[in-house]
């Protein structure tokens, strides 16, 4: 089984499309559309896409970055090495991830129809709290497929396996037994 | 108990109990690594069920370098996950 979260769930949507994947996936929160990111990311891609304050919005991402991780490590010690690996990650190579992520956003419109091509169990999971929009429609839309099942986990933000981890932890045992 | 290895340019963070029954390869969202997901592998409930669980750190990620002529596109992170995941899978 492959796990992904936010970014990588998405990877993981492109995974399945390739049709070479043959074993189960639980996707924790991607975005479905560009609509569905935050504000915060998409001012972050629109502003990558301009030269000129490209290198200011990075720099001033990257100071943020603990803000960002805050809320969601009560450890201080484990937030420091959360910043530090994110920090780690360069500048340039974070902000050619983030727009090849919208890029292909961009290119599908809608993921929801690319997702239900799929030919594997995908297990589209996320905290009741998440700010990545995600609709009654989205929901319907995608049970729809017979391959996908849904799992909401009470009280949990964008990092559903931060806040919820023994919940989240169960939902990928009962993906794993079904 | 954790271990830490370094793969076909990955960093794996990985726990794995003594008796394993799945395998499950955990990967981060932006700007993420192994770490969003250390308290999912200090889970009782992964390990009394038998999941060896293994967060990933991307080449790209935790400072990591990119294959040559990786253009980062969703689909070359999809190319390279599905490699690793080949490598992860139970013998």
């Amino acid at each position: 089984m492959i796990v992904g979260h936010s970014f990588s769930a998405n990877v993981l949507i492109e995974l399945a499309a390739r049709g070479r994947f043959t074993g189960k996936m639980v996707l924790i929160s991607p975005a479905l559309n560009r609509n569905a990111e935050t504000k915060e990311l998409l001012m972050l891609d629109s502003m990558s896409r301009k030269p000129v304050i490209s290198g200011l919005m990075w720099w001033l991402t990257y100071q943020m970055m603990g803000s960002v991780f805050e809320p969601y490590f009560s450890d201080k010690t484990e937030l420091a090495e959360a910043v530090r690996a994110g920090r780690m990650i360069p500048r340039s190579i974070g902000r050619k991830v983030l727009l090849g992520y919208f890029d292909h956003l961009d290119q599908f419109k809608d993921l929801k129809s690319r997702l239900m091509e799929t030919d594997v169990p995908v297990w589209y999971l996320r905290g009741s709290k998440d700010d990545i929009k995600f609709t009654e429609d989205d929901k319907e839309t995608l049970l729809r497929s017979r391959m996908i099942h849904y799992v909401e986990i009470p009280d949990a933000r964008h990092f559903a396996m931060i806040d919820k981890p023994d919940e989240v932890a169960a939902a990928i045992v009962k993906a794993l037994e079904t | 108990m954790f271990s830490e290895r370094e793969s076909n340019g990955w960093i794996l963070v990985e726990n794995k109990p003594e008796t394993v029954k799945y395998k499950v390869l955990l990967l981060p969202g932006l700007q993420g690594s192994d770490l969003v997901f250390r308290k999912l592998l200090n889970s009782t409930v992964l390990e009394k069920a038998g999941v060896h669980s293994i967060a990933g750190n991307p080449p790209g990620f935790k400072g990591l370098p990119v294959p040559k002529a990786f253009d980062h596109a969703v689909m070359c992170f999809a190319i390279l996950y599905e490699e690793m995941e080949r490598n992860c899978r139970p013998i």
